[in-house]
Parts: C-alpha cells; sequence; structure tokens
C-alpha cells in the first residue's frame, strides 16, 4: 500500500535518522524529483505546487541559465539559445541525431558529442541536463532541509553505455551523488508493484517524450526480474507532436517558417494533442510573426492517420522483447502504462489490442517513474524498510568486439542480468608485439559499422614474445549502473597491461573537471568548499557503516585487526573536523584498505547465511 | 582493482546444489533469488569501497552461475569443466560425423530458403523440428552425465547440440528479420 496517503499519526516506521535520498526522472519534456515521506513516495513541488519541471534551459548572455517554466515561456522567442528535449543529445554525435535538423539549435560541426552555441558560449548536452538536475537538487535540499546522501536517476532501459555515461556525469557536474542509474520502466515497475502486491509476469510499456522502452519482468515474491527489455531510443511523444507540425505546415503551405513561428507551431501542436486526447478535435492557432492569424482544426481522426506508424513502431521492439523472455502474449498478466504520451487514446487501444488485454493506467503515467526511484534511492542510502525487495536488472544491448574483418563477436548478450562480467583471452600476431587495440561496442548487427563504437582501448606493455605466443585475457565488468569497464592483464608474465581509454564520444575526466568549474564560475573557494563537504559526506557515511559492521561483527576480527580500524576510524573522527578535504580523503582511504578483510569475512558470513545449513560450509570461507 | 574472492566457488556449490545435469530448477531459483538478497550491490550501495566491490564481484559470479545452470546446453558444458574436458563454446567440426554436418548443411540452407521467401510458417516448423532435436540430445546428455559418467561421448553430444542451438539463434535472428 505504498502510494496511499497515510492517515495522519500512522507513520509506518518509528523516526529513526533517516538519510536524505531522492529519486530523479530526468525526462525528455520534463523532470521531476521525489523523496520518501513517512515511508510513502511523494514528488517534490515546487514553490508553485508543480511537481513538473519542464525539461528546458535557456542561456542567455550574462546571467546563469534559466531552467524550466521561465525557459519554456522564452522558447519562442528566443528559440536559438532554448533548449529543449537535450535527452535526445545526451551522448550522441550531431551525425547520430537526423532530429537535431528540425530545431532551431546553432550546433557546432564537431566530432565528438554535440556541443550548442548559445548567447552564453558553447554547451554540451551533459552540462544542459547538470542545470536541470541542478534546479531538482536545490528543490530537494530546501524541502527536506539538509544535504542528500545521494539520489536514483533514472534512465531509459534502452540507453545504451554513452548514454548512461552521460547521464552520470551530468549528475557529477550538478553536485549530486549518484546512488543508482535505474531503468524507468523497472523504476515504475517497482511502484506500481510495491503499491498493488503484484505477483506474476508484466509487461512495462514506457512512451516518454523521446524514448520508448518495454520491459518485462516477473514479480514473484519481493523480487522484481527483468526478464527482457527492448526500445527505440529515439522515439517518443516528441515525434506525435512533430507529425502534427509537419502535416500543420502542409496544410498552411508555410515552406520556410521562421525560427519563432517553428518554435510557435511547435507548441501549438503538442497543445492539440494533449486537447486530442480528452476531445474529439483541436485547433491549432498562432499569431505569426508578420503579424497574420492562423486557425487550423484537427479532428482525433486524422490525429490517428498521422501518427499510425508511429505507433506501429512501438509494437516491433514489444514483439522483441516478448520473444527474449520466451513468453506469448498469454503469458502476461498485466500492461503497466508509463510516460505521458500513453494518454494518447491511440495508444492504448493499440496496446489493448496488441495484448488483448485492458492496460493499466491507475497510477500517474508522468510521476510512477519518480515514485519508483524515490523508493529505491531510499533503500540504497541504507534506511531500514519493511520490505524486503531485490531488483535483477539486465543489459539492453549486446557488449562486444570487433574482429577480423570489421565484424562485431558478442561478448555480454543483451538482457543478461547485471552485474555481469566477461573474460576474453587475446594473443598477439607479431613477434615482439608489446600493444593492441581493443574496440568495445555495443549492438545486436554483425557489422561493426551498424553498432555503436564505446571505446578503443590501447594495451600497453605486453611483454615481447614470440607471435601467439602471449595471452592477454581482457575482462568486461557491467555494473549494476549498467556502466561498461574493461580492465586486462598478460597471464603469462603476470603483467598488468596499462589501458588507455579513449572514449569515442563520451567526456573525458579533463571534460569533467572543467565543466565543473566552468559551472562555478571559475570560483576556487567555492570549489574547494564543495569537496570538503563531499568528502565529509562519504567520511560520515564510512564512519556509520564501519561503525555498524564493528557493533555486529567485531568477533571476526583479531584484537590487533580490532585496533588498526579502531584506531583509523578515531583518526577520520577527528579529519572530518578539519577542513583539510586531501587529509580525510586519504584517512579515508585508509580506513577503507584497514577493513578489505573484514568486509570479506562479513560477506562471506551474510552468504553462509543465505543458505544456511547446506553445503557452503565446504567452501572453508 | 578486483578483491581476490578466498575461493572461486564452482557454480553448483553457490547455489547448494549437487553437481548434476538433472537438477531441481525450483531450488536453483530460489537460491539464487536468495544468495543475491545477501549480495547484490542495492544492499551495500550504503556502505564502503570494499563492500561494494566485493558485492559486486559476488553478484557477478552469483549471476554467471545462475546463467550456466539455467540453460541446460551450458549446464551440460560446465558439468564437463568440472570433470576436467573443456567444449568449447563456438562450433569446431573434428570430431564430428560426416551425416551429422551434412544434415547441419541441408538445416541451414533450409533456413536461407525460408528467409528469402519470407515463409514464417516453414520457419515455425524448422524451428519446431529442431527444437525437438535439441530435447532429444538432452535428454541424452543426462544419461550421458549423471548414469553413465561418460564424459567423452558427452562432450561429443555437447559439441554437436551446439549447433542446434546455434541455429535456434539464428532462427530467432531471420524472425526479427522476417518481421520487420
Amino acid at each position: 500500500m505504498l502510494l496511499q496517503i497515510a492517515e495522519p499519526g500512522q507513520s509506518i516506521e518509528p523516526e529513526v535518522v533517516q538519510r536524505l535520498a531522492v529519486g530523479i526522472d530526468l525526462g525528455t519534456t520534463h523532470s521531476l524529483v521525489a523523496t520518501l515521506r513517512d515511508g510513502l513516495p511523494q514528488v517534490i513541488t515546487d514553490e508553485k505546487k508543480r511537481a513538473l519541471l519542464p525539461s528546458i534551459v535557456n542561456y542567455s548572455a550574462d546571467r546563469t541559465p534559466t531552467v524550466g517554466w521561465d525557459a519554456k515561456a522564452l522558447q519562442s522567442e528566443d528559440a536559438e539559445n532554448t533548449i529543449a528535449s537535450v535527452k535526445r543529445f545526451m551522448g550522441r554525435t550531431l551525425t547520430d541525431v537526423s532530429y537535431a535538423q528540425n530545431t532551431p539549435y546553432r550546433f557546432v560541426p564537431h566530432e565528438g558529442m554535440i556541443q550548442i552555441e548559445t548567447s552564453a558560449g558553447t554547451v554540451n548536452p551533459v552540462q544542459v541536463s547538470a542545470d536541470i538536475l541542478k534546479v531538482l537538487h536545490d528543490r530537494a535540499t530546501q524541502y527536506l532541509g539538509g544535504e542528500l546522501v545521494g539520489a536514483v536517476i533514472t534512465v531509459p532501459a534502452y540507453f545504451d553505455d554513452a548514454q548512461r555515461q552521460a547521464t552520470k556525469d551530468a549528475a557529477q557536474i550538478a553536485g549530486i551523488n549518484v546512488l543508482r542509474l535505474l531503468n524507468e520502466p523497472t523504476a515504475a515497475a517497482v511502484a506500481y508493484g510495491l503499491d498493488q502486491g503484484a505477483e506474476g509476469v508484466y509487461a512495462v510499456y514506457d512512451l516518454g517524450g523521446g524514448t520508448f522502452d518495454i520491459s518485462i519482468l516477473r514479480l514473484s515474491r519481493g523480487v522484481f526480474e527483468v526478464l527482457a527489455t527492448n526500445g527505440d531510443p529515439a522515439l517518443g511523444g516528441d515525434d506525435f507532436d512533430r507529425a502534427i507540425y509537419h502535416w500543420a505546415l502542409e496544410q498552411l503551405g508555410l515552406t520556410s517558417p521562421t525560427a519563432n513561428d517553428s518554435n510557435l507551431l511547435l507548441s501549438q501542436a503538442r497543445e492539440a494533442k494533449e486537447r486530442l486526447s480528452i476531445y474529439p478535435s483541436a485547433n491549432i492557432q498562432i499569431q505569426r510573426s508578420n503579424g497574420s492569424l492562423v486557425v487550423l482544426p484537427i479532428s482525433q481522426q486524422t490525429f490517428n492517420t498521422l501518427v499510425t506508424d508511429l505507433v506501429n513502431r512501438t509494437l516491433t521492439p514489444v514483439r522483441k522483447a516478448l520473444r527474449d523472455a520466451s513468453l506469448n502474449l498469454s503469458q502476461i498478466d498485466g500492461v503497466v502504462m508509463v510516460g505521458g504520451a500513453t494518454r494518447m487514446p491511440c495508444i492504448r487501444q493499440a496496446v489493448a489490442q496488441f495484448f488483448g488485454q485492458e492496460p493499466l493506467t491507475n497510477l500517474d503515467p508522468d510521476k510512477v517513474v519518480a515514485l519508483g526511484a524515490a523508493i529505491q534511492a531510499n533503500v540504497l542510502a541504507g534506511n531500514r524498510t519493511k520490505d524486503d525487495w531485490l531488483l535483477l536488472d539486465v543489459i539492453p544491448l549486446s557488449l562486444g568486439i570487433e574482429t577480423m574483418g570489421g565484424l562485431m563477436e558478442k561478448l555480454i548478450p543483451r538482457n543478461s542480468t547485471i552485474p555481469i562480467a566477461k573474460a576474453q583471452d587475446f594473443t598477439t600476431f607479431k613477434d615482439g608485439q608489446t600493444a593492441m587495440i581493443i574496440h568495445v561496442l555495443q549492438g545486436e548487427r554483425e557489422l561493426i559499422s551498424d553498432c555503436r563504437s564505446l571505446a578503443r582501448f590501447e594495451l600497453n606493455g605486453i611483454p615481447p614474445m614470440a607471435a601467439g605466443a602471449a595471452r592477454i585475457r581482457v575482462t568486461f565488468q557491467v555494473d549494476a549502473d549498467g556502466l561498461v569497464s574493461v580492465s586486462a592483464n598478460e597471464l603469462i608474465s603476470g603483467v598488468e597491461a596499462k589501458i588507455e581509454v579513449k572514449p569515442s564520444y563520451g567526456l573525458n575526466d579533463d571534460d569533467i573537471t572543467r565543466m565543473l568549474q566552468e559551472s562555478f564560475a571559475n570560483a576556487q573557494a567555492d570549489i574547494e568548499a564543495r569537496r570538503l563537504e563531499e568528502h565529509r559526506v562519504d567520511a560520515k557515511r564510512l564512519l556509520e557503516a564501519t561503525e555498524a559492521a564493528l557493533s555486529e561483527d567485531s568477533h571476526l576480527l583479531m584484537p590487533e585487526e580490532l585496533a588498526v580500524i579502531t584506531k583509523a576510524v578515531e583518526m577520520l573522527r577527528e579529519a572530518i573536523l578539519g577542513s583539510d578535504w586531501q587529509l580525510i580523503k586519504q584517512v579515508s582511504e585508509k580506513l577503507n584498505h584497514a577493513s578489505t578483510d573484514f568486509a570479506g569475512r562479513r560477506m562471506d558470513l551474510s552468504i553462509k547465511s543465505a543458505l544456511t545449513g547446506q553445503t557452503l560450509d565446504t567452501l572453508a570461507m | 582493482m578486483n578483491i581476490p574472492l578466498k575461493k572461486n566457488p564452482d557454480y553448483f556449490e553457490i547455489f547448494a546444489i549437487a553437481p548434476k545435469f538433472h537438477i531441481d530448477m525450483g531450488s536453483l531459483n530460489t537460491n539464487f533469488r536468495d544468495f543475491q538478497r545477501q549480495v547484490h550491490p542495492d544492499k551495500t550501495a550504503h556502505l564502503g569501497d570494499a563492500e561494494r566491490r566485493l558485492s559486486m564481484q559476488w553478484a557477478t559470479l552469483a549471476n554467471e552461475a545462475y546463467q550456466t545452470l539455467k540453460k541446460p546446453l551450458d549446464r551440460a558444458s560446465y558439468l564437463l569443466r568440472i570433470n576436467g574436458i573443456e567444449t568449447h563454446s563456438e562450433g569446431h567440426v573434428d570430431g564430428l560425423s560426416e551425416e551429422f554436418l551434412m544434415e547441419q548443411m541441408e538445416w541451414r540452407e533450409a533456413l536461407q530458403e525460408t528467409i528469402e521467401n519470407a515463409d514464417i510458417k516453414e520457419l515455425d516448423k524448422l524451428e519446431r523440428r529442431i527444437k525437438t532435436k535439441l530435447t532429444g540430445h538432452l535428454d541424452k546428455l543426462g544419461n550421458l552425465l549423471d548414469s553413465e559418467q561418460s564424459y567423452t561421448a558427452a562432450a561429443n553430444l555437447v559439441k554437436q547440440t551446439r549447433f542446434l542451438d546455434r541455429l535456434l539463434s539464428e532462427i530467432n535472428n531471420a524472425y526479427e528479420l522476417l518481421e520487420n
């Protein structure tokens, strides 16, 4: 009953100190932040009680960026500098995004991630997203009255590594500790499943402003297990607006509208779409910049015809996901609708017809993702909850490497449960070869040109040997955020081969540091103050965790081991009183190092308790 | 950097089930979930670095183990490995009968034909035939591994079955191709 409103005085848990954490839905058209209050998830509203923040940022010279409703108001008069739907550009180059041609922005010709020229200088999608996140972060800290331990930020399930990494980078620039990147349909399933006590196999159909996801999950005794996910990272409600927009241009005989007319028409198209979800017809009405007033009526029937292809495009990923999950339609117990675009009757009808059952629409499709993220954030922050549930998510796209002839060899197939790792051995093909390049790709197609290039790794320091003698083991690890990392070592000599990462179009650490500095207007004092605050928060978390571990399991330690840890705890406690962040960092590392064995023993103990009395004793852990 | 786990337990040990081809899927599922409830990174997100790293390593191992044991062919291959026999994941033709290879070629041609003709019905038929064949192979594998302990014969059969498995995934791709 998590989403119901608690009766006054009927708080679910006794008020222990809650670690403050939020869930953020960083959406294409709008974003939200939610948190848990008395055990119930709720969206945090702005000072005008508005839950949604339009994901729009205006960049004007000599002032801080304008975000949200105020930026939306500037959209038609200052189209070039008002950036909307930036999520579509995350982790993308200009050539990736055909949609970019239809926008009024001044793109900087550039090979890496998209850059846009504005009156306030050049910005990239990560910075724009960071500016949106900052507003939500401030909203949350004001409401909650304290610093956050961190946030769960949602991403489309079908986002690839570059898009996920870009999202995480944006959070870092906004000064947010990311507890987890959570897939949007999974977040919705958590909110829905815990609210309704659902059991069985559910399909989550999530059509947002700019992305489409389908996830199929099995909900069983508190475990949310994603069986398969699929989607289209460039299909969403925006495209339905554009369908109306293009139709209207044609109807009105407008061939080259001004940027402002175009923006106005687009926002009218969106409003018409929204009205058509309720009424049989709507009017598109714009005052053109030449003064003339244009009124164009559109019926639901016309609209449905315009968007037939778009609606059908969502069903292809649905079929693929079902096949990957080895399920047929009769095995789906329920279909959950998520995302504002699922309000359109044509979508609801198509989904009902496809699945042969009415989809579930009882939770607000705009809010359900943020609510689910808030529930997960509360757990990850280490707050006690009454339910002991577990999320098992998957990697949406296969991960592989380039092999001879420009082909992709899959190492980790799509829909593998994460975290997952895969090791692959390589050898040299020339005598005395000391380096090799490994090209990491993500996608389903055979040709590397049809897949997304994630990174090129150059392995250096291979000891010179005869061709074919070296054995280089490269390990690919996908973590619980769905992010990929790679490590390598040479097995014969035991040499750890050095890896140089060349992100194909991500941002490197230098870029991020630079943006961090820019975002604080080069104020060195601010940066120092923030570093100190960050390290203090981390150190406090570490202290709490260590103390809790000691009080539970100190019997696992020899007296001298306990002494080392206790000493490090004392030193850290002292360090956080001072203002030297480097010292805090150093002592934290010391404590981490001192408690590594302890952590291992505790983990072994909990693994044993998972399967009490079974043959695990033979593991002699 | 990874923290070395004290001992790399074998996949059957992790889920406390006997190392056999025939396993109780219910126990595997339950024990996998109980195990993940303890080690999953979501459970340690608020803890120190060491805990978080260990948790990711254990959860990774558990996922890998579960995926391997869940699929009969991978389970067979893994059983052979812990008994000292490596079977490669990719098709190696050595040691396979000419008759078997001929049949493979015929099926591949049949698949190619259904793709060219965009014939979903024929594709269904082909899939059913190969699935039946696969079930037969798996039954035989169960006998070879659990009752007779004839590992060499089992390894040869695993090798053949990989071809069928590969063919089924190509059929899967064909469905996608034809539906688009």
